[in-house]
């Protein structure tokens, strides 16, 4: 389902960055690990097409993300693949339901009232979907970025570090969260991190 | 949830910093209509005053004067001249009507304007009660100038001397009110029109008895009494050209042209009203900077937004519309509560001031095309402003911005 071939990566000046080959299946879901500075971010972002890498090929099934330009990965990114950060950063402007909203209409996809109730009871976030995003907890915040990197049903969610600013309660709960509601809703979820604590939850370990 | 109304959303997020960030703008749009309006009421209503006047004949003095006085009634008369001098130039080939004014009597500050009939019809003048003065002494009152004395018809008036008030030089001789007009929104609805007969009577000039008729159109046939001016409307347009200077080299009286003591009366004017303009223009300047700051920080802490944006399927041309578009929306608003504070000013201007209302200001003229233009030049300030923030929203590298971390 997804397959990257000799990726590389040169920031200006800086040393070339070489990631390994990544084998994906659907639902295959894949840890990235590496130490901080080690370019997690950076492979993650290319495998979003955020970046553009130096060389190497991005598979999506059978189309390639690293030979899609401008508008049309624009479309591929905001179709296909959901993207959490490590801050949450919501559209502070909108409620929680304008977020959602907002992804759908930016992705190119068409709006469902259902599934986005769905998906927001799935996160214990009901209550709050017509709130402002700045009435919002930490953790509230965090499963409203994950409701909308699902809400455009990707393939894949990409996840950067998740869990680094989280006690080791919350976080299994996240890992655990987001395994389930990438599961839930046929997503492959692959997540970059440095956190070990995260290491068991996992079957497939790419280390950078 | 398009980008047009997420425009709004962020517009709406921050009120204080919105109205804040239109507030110069506001303010520059508001001088410039206030001065817009101000400049085209006093020019609509000289031009409404001068109408169908083309040349008044007085004494010698200066010619801004006789036109200030007889076409404005807001000057002191250069002085009288004889009937008999008069009369030759009211008969002339080339002189169409000649409408006799004897000028020189108040009545609590409102002026007494002994003439015909020709005069208020110069002003399309109606009578709301009564008639039209038919006898010596009789008086018609213009709209406002009743409204303000507050005479109404069969009250007598007795005139001052002059324009000042409390000199009470007429008593003997009361005016009769007999007619109230129309307003006419020129000049003479701050006059009280009488007969020219009722002016000689006052200054015992003549002895008539109080029933006796006035001449209510062309002169009064009294050769030896005099009266303040002439105004005259032309036969041809050849007149323009030979009655000024017949009038000025060949008599011992004074021609001058409305239209063109006007025109050099708003020359005078017009250096004050352009220094202003520079001012508002000033001003404007100014308010696109201040959008273009605000805009500028509030781009500094939208970057994630538009990186966010962008991460989840936005174009690069859409984040630049977007803040456009947040930038239209603010001078929008900043423009139109310009406009209202512009005509809110003015307003108020008229309202409190005693010479604004005199000519008829007033605080809900439309200007027209020339608002929507200028707010169309609001606008238009605003999105220069946002053209370099939109820029830099449009090059914004999504995977830099967001590896920098942040809020």
């Amino acid at each position: 389902m997804l397959q990257a071939t000799n990726l590389q990566f040169a920031y200006k000046k800086e040393a070339l960055l070489r990631f390994p080959n990544l084998q994906l299946d659907q639902a295959q879901h894949t840890l990235l690990l590496g130490a901080s500075g080690s370019g997690k971010t950076t492979w993650l972002h290319l495998l979003g097409g955020l970046r553009q890498p130096s060389s190497g090929q991005i598979f999506y099934g059978e189309t390639e993300l690293t030979a899609l330009k401008n508008r049309a990965l624009d479309r591929f990114r905001g179709r296909h693949i959901g993207l959490v950060f490590q801050q949450p950063h919501l559209i502070t402007a909108l409620s929680v339901l304008g977020n959602l909203k907002l992804a759908c209409r930016l992705g190119g996809a068409p709006w469902e009232e259902a599934f986005a109730e769905h998906l927001l009871e799935n996160l214990g976030l009901v209550d709050k979907a017509h709130k402002g995003v700045q009435q919002l907890s930490g953790g509230e915040a965090q499963r409203v970025a994950l409701a909308r990197a699902l809400i455009n049903r990707p393939q894949v969610v990409l996840a950067d570090e998740p869990t680094a600013s989280l006690d080791d309660a919350h976080c299994a709960q996240v890992v655990d969260l987001l395994l389930r509601t990438a599961q839930d809703h046929e997503a492959t979820l692959i997540m970059a991190t440095h956190d070990h604590r995260v290491k068991d939850h996992f079957s497939h370990t790419y280390t950078l | 949830m398009n980008l047009f109304s997420l425009s709004f959303q962020y517009f709406r997020a921050r009120p204080l910093h919105a109205v804040l960030s239109m507030l110069l703008l506001t303010l520059g749009l508001s001088l410039m209509v206030s001065l817009l309006s101000v400049n085209e009421q006093l020019k609509g209503r000289l031009s409404a005053n001068a109408e169908g006047v083309n040349l008044v004949v007085g004494a010698k003095g200066s010619p801004l004067q006789l036109i200030l006085c007889n076409v404005f009634q807001v000057d002191f008369p250069t002085g009288n001249i004889d009937l008999e001098e008069a009369r030759p130039i009211a008969e002339h080939r080339l002189v169409k009507n000649a409408i006799p004014l004897a000028l020189g009597d108040s009545y609590r500050g409102y002026r007494l304007v002994g003439t015909n009939y020709a005069y208020p019809a110069l002003y399309e003048a109606e009578l709301a009660h009564g008639n039209w003065f038919e006898q010596v002494l009789e008086v018609v009152v213009g709209a406002r100038a009743a409204e303000q004395l507050g005479v109404a018809l069969g009250d007598a008036l007795v005139s001052d001397h002059g324009f000042a008030t409390g000199i009470d030089a007429h008593e003997a001789h009361a005016y009769r009110v007999v007619g109230i007009l129309e307003p006419t929104y020129t000049v003479l609805d701050e006059v009280i029109l009488t007969g020219i007969e009722s002016f000689w009577v006052a200054h015992d000039q003549v002895s008539l008895p109080h029933d006796a008729p006035v001449t209510t159109e062309g002169l009064p046939a009294a050769d030896s009494l005099q009266i303040t001016s002439l105004l005259l409307q032309y036969r041809s347009p050849m007149a323009a050209v030979q009655l000024p200077r017949a009038i000025n080299t060949g008599t011992n009286l004074q021609a001058a042209s409305p239209a063109f003591e006007t025109a050099r009366l708003f020359e005078l004017l017009g250096v004050g009203i352009e220094v202003l303009q520079a001012f508002a223009v000033l001003v404007l300047v100014v308010a696109a900077l201040s959008i273009f700051l605000s805009l500028f920080n509030a781009l500094k802490e939208r970057q994630y937004d538009l990186a966010v944006m962008r991460a989840m399927g936005a174009r690069r041309r859409d984040v630049f519309a977007l803040v456009l578009m947040e930038s239209a929306w603010i001078t929008l608003l900043g423009g139109v509560a310009g406009l209202a504070l512009g005509h809110g000013l003015v307003g108020m201007i008229a309202n409190n001031n005693e010479a604004a209302a005199r000519i008829g200001l007033s605080g809900t003229y439309w200007l027209g095309g020339l608002e929507l233009g200028l707010l169309g030049l609001g606008v238009l300030l605003g999105v220069v402003a946002s053209l370099f923030p939109a820029w830099r929203a449009y090059r914004q590298n999504i995977s830099d911005t967001l590896t920098k971390g942040g809020v």
